[in-house]
């Protein structure tokens, strides 16, 4: 099957820091990929510049046919790729709800209209992705008084509102205790089977990531080591003595 | 929550509902102290009205798309320029020559605004302070055109011949609807749009919002309704100056709105009247206005940054909403 | 003709500098734009005007010692408003920050009217900078030319102290990173107030600096400020080459201008800044990583 994201040569420095060497590999459409590695290994460096927030990136990165470094962050979001972020970025002054329907008027495209009917619209998607990401009761809370975990949830049920078909989550589980861990990948990967998205993660936690992804790549400093199925990772020696280090 | 609390929920913070309650005794409020008072109240009177407005076009900026305007004079300007050049060079009838006021201020919002929404937070504030020191600059010394430093007068009837009391009564009717647009813009989607590029860019960026965009929509509203007020403020004098356009009015505008409360709607309307109150009676006291206006402002952004619409709301909470 | 504007327009660019780099220091440092940086070069200049004929009226030490005392008297005021206001708002809301300069811009600006005025003064030139050089058949006024090195003094003294000194490299941590200068064990109060006294003192020291050689008056704190912003924006806050190049590019256009474009030399000033911004936004897009 034709990848839905390639990435060619993909080649970054900062000064004489080069954070990305020369990284190539293909994502097969509605895989769920894991991007593994010590810190510093260039794993949110390659998120960055799928979502389009890095100047001056080298290389070629092709999703659904179509070459994207150049474009900016908003233009990669209509093309049908969503994110969130390492450390959460909902909107922190506003509720729950008006954060969902933040998503879903943007997501509509009618960000400039002025009538009602385009909320009246959305209204019950929004309710419908609150219960999913199981906010619901939490509408009418401000984002400044939500737990960590939740605020994930939320920024999670907003990426997807747009409807994207590739995922990409960065630590999306960075700060939460395990059981909410594997609580949020767990319905994170319910959602992108049932509706048939791609999904690259982030992940520290290697359990979360052997129970999760179907592909994971093992990156280290700016370039990939290995990469192939959780199970052939677990069993590559070079992976072992570099960073899981036996302790699993 | 069922998805009908939650439509229920949603109807009641988007929907932009005006407590009539509380409004209609204010207009009616407006109405009997000009029906009341002295000629020199109701000049006062508009003057606030006009600045309540200016105020909140700013407001809109400043509370919800957190854009600090330092230049914002300039389209108060621009629509007293426009209006008043359009009937003096163009020859336009001066009832028709009131749409050209807030057009002209809406196009130097365009023209000015794509440049400025390139930059973000203080770079944004001085490049708007400078593009409003370019047009206070233009009409000051461009003799030929706008009449250079001594303004343009003697153009029209001032307030079209209406009285006091008469004219007072028509900036309400103007000044109260462009509030309620821009309360209902506020409310809008485009309003949380405005308000979401204004709490982080880029996670609405990262949603698919292109923020420079919706920035210049938000500027380009914001200057059309300084147009007005700009206009109305012309009318009122039968007179344009270049000090319209000058900072001194952008001050004027931020410091109403601190004072009034920022992230408050109506913070630009409370602060017009507390502004302008002040000033007119405390000026009679003391010659150094200017020295008491900052003493004053260090106290509130020390004291009470949310200004009086923070303080009032507090004090709401406090008495437990007897209003 | 020009050559003598190209001078008037180096000793503009010069003390635009002054006051731009100290907006700059302090902005690099403390997150604060001071709007209250153009009254700082006001009261630099009224305090020469009194202090000029106390200390040695006409002679060359005179004017300098007065400039210099002034200087540190503005820089005494930016520490007293240092400690007593900004303090408590460092951190906070951006909009507040910048109202609490603008009280102090509203504050100085009647003093000074209650005080000096509102007609304009005039400082009195030392003798010595009263002539003018003589090359071929120009004469370059002296005094410019004077003040462009005195500036220029104070540019390489700045540098000095930025990279050479312990001081400087605790600034230059204090720029790149907060945490930064904690984790040096330094007072990171002392470093804010010492930036916002040194950036007072310029200020204080470009106005005494340039009031003989114009007029002096209550609305100087507004224009100044103006072309600072305008030489921030050009530069590149924080960034002191910038605001060097940014600062002659501002005045010798101003002065070229005035030659050529009598009335609109703000416009191309204005014009200018424009370019710089759509050149400068096209060369880079998005936002932080994270």
């Amino acid at each position: 099957m034709e990848p839905i994201l390639s990435a060619r040569h993909i080649r970054k420095a900062y000064g004489a820091f080069i954070a990305l060497k020369d990284i190539s590999f293909d994502i097969p459409r509605g895989e769920r990929h894991a991007l593994i590695g010590p810190n510093g290994a260039g794993k949110s460096t390659f998120i960055a510049c799928v979502a389009g927030q890095l100047p001056g990136v080298e290389g070629k990165m092709v999703f659904k046919g179509e070459n994207i470094l150049s474009l900016p962050p908003a233009r990669l979001a209509k093309k049908g790729i969503g994110r969130t972020f390492q450390i959460s970025r909902a909107f922190l002054h506003m509720t729950v709800l008006e954060n969902m329907m933040v998503a879903y008027v943007i997501a509509s495209g009618k960000w400039a209209s002025l009538s009602g009917r385009v909320y009246a619209e959305r209204i019950d998607s929004a309710h419908a992705m609150l219960e999913t990401v199981g906010l619901a009761e939490r509408a009418r809370d401000t984002v400044a008084d939500l737990s960590l975990s939740d605020r994930k949830r939320l920024e999670f049920g907003m990426a997807l509102a747009a409807d994207p078909d590739l995922l990409l989550l960065d630590e999306p589980t960075a700060g939460m205790s395990i059981k909410e861990r594997h609580f949020l990948m767990e319905m994170v990967a319910e959602r992108v089977d049932a509706t048939g998205k791609t999904l690259i993660f982030v992940e520290h936690d290697i359990d979360v990531v052997m129970k999760i992804a179907g592909r994971v790549t093992v990156m280290v400093r700016g370039a990939i080591l290995a990469q192939g199925t959780p199970e052939e990772i677990r069993a590559n020696d070079e992976v072992q003595a570099v960073y899981l280090g036996g302790g699993h | 929550m069922t998805a009908q609390d939650l439509r229920t929920l949603w109807a009641r913070v988007a929907r932009a509902t005006v407590s009539w309650q509380f409004v209609v005794p204010a207009l009616a409020a407006v109405l009997a102290i000009n029906w009341m008072a002295s000629t020199s109240t109701s000049t006062m009177m508009t003057e606030i009205m006009i600045m309540a407005l200016f105020a909140s076009s700013l407001n809109l900026l400043m509370s919800f798309g957190h854009m600090v305007s330092f230049g914002h004079a300039a389209y108060f300007g621009l629509g007293a320029y426009g209006f008043t050049l359009a009937v003096v060079r163009g020859g336009v009838p001066p009832e028709l020559a009131l749409a050209v006021g807030p057009l002209a201020a809406a196009l130097g919002g365009l023209v000015f605004g794509a440049l400025c929404v390139r930059l973000t937070q203080i770079y944004f504030a001085m490049l708007t302070l400078a593009c409003a020191q370019i047009t206070y600059t233009v009409l000051f010394q461009w003799y030929a055109f706008t009449g250079g430093d001594t303004g343009i007068t003697g153009f029209m009837i001032p307030r079209f011949g209406l009285s006091e009391k008469g004219y007072a009564t028509a900036v309400l009717v103007v000044v109260t609807l462009c509030l309620l647009a821009l309360w209902g813009i506020v409310k809008s989607p485009l309003g949380l749009s405005i308000r979401a590029v204004g709490q982080d860019r880029y996670r609405a960026e990262a949603l698919g919002l292109g923020a420079r965009r919706v920035q210049l929509v938000a500027f380009v509203i914001a200057a059309f309704f300084a147009g007005v007020a700009g206009t109305l403020y012309s009318v009122l004098h039968g007179a344009a100056f270049p000090d319209y356009a000058g900072l001194g009015i952008t001050l004027d505008g931020l410091i109403m709105v601190v004072i009034g409360g920022l992230n408050s709607f109506a913070g630009g309307i409370w602060g017009a009247i507390i502004y302008e109150v002040l000033a007119t009676f405390v000026s009679k006291v003391i010659h150094e206005w200017e020295l008491v206006l900052g003493l004053i402002l260090l106290a509130i952004c020390l004291v009470a940054p949310a200004g009086f619409a923070g303080v009032s709301a507090r004090l709401r909470a406090m008495l437990g909403g007897i209003f | 003709m020009v050559l003598i504007q190209l001078v008037n327009g180096l000793m503009e660019g010069m003390t635009l500098f002054l006051i731009a780099s100290g907006l700059t220091l302090i902005f690099g440092v403390t997150r604060i734009i001071n709007f209250a940086h153009g009254s700082f070069y006001m009261l630099g200049a009224f305090l020469t005007y009194e202090l000029v004929p106390l200390i040695a009226p006409g002679t060359l030490w005179g004017f300098f010692v007065a400039v210099a005392v002034s200087a540190a008297a503005v820089s005494a005021l930016g520490v007293l408003f240092e400690t007593t206001v900004l303090r408590r708002i460092y951190g906070k809301d951006g909009i507040l920050q910048l109202i609490v300069t603008v009280a102090l811009v509203l504050i100085i600006r009647d003093l000074v009217r209650m005080t000096w005025g509102a007609n304009s003064v005039s400082v009195q030139m030392p003798d010595a900078l009263m002539g003018a050089l003589v090359a071929g058949n120009t004469y370059f006024p002296l005094f410019p030319i004077a003040i462009f090195a005195a500036g220029l003094t104070v540019v390489f003294a700045m540098i000095w102290v930025i990279y050479f000194t312990r001081a400087g490299i605790l600034l230059r941590a204090g720029t790149d990173d907060r945490g930064m200068v904690a984790l040096l064990g330094v007072n990171e109060k002392l470093i804010f107030t010492a930036v916002f006294a040194a950036g007072a003192f310029l200020a204080g020291l470009a106005g005494g600096l340039s009031a003989p050689y114009g007029e002096v008056n209550y609305l100087l704190d507004t224009t100044v400020i103006v072309s600072a912003f305008i030489v921030c924006v050009i530069g590149g806050l924080g960034n002191l080459y910038g605001a060097l190049a940014g600062a002659l590019v501002v005045g010798v256009t101003k002065a070229m201008g005035v030659m050529y474009f009598p009335r609109l030399s703000m416009v191309l000033i204005f014009l200018i800044m424009a370019a710089v911004l759509i050149a400068r936004s096209m060369g880079r897009q998005g936002g932080p990583a994270r």
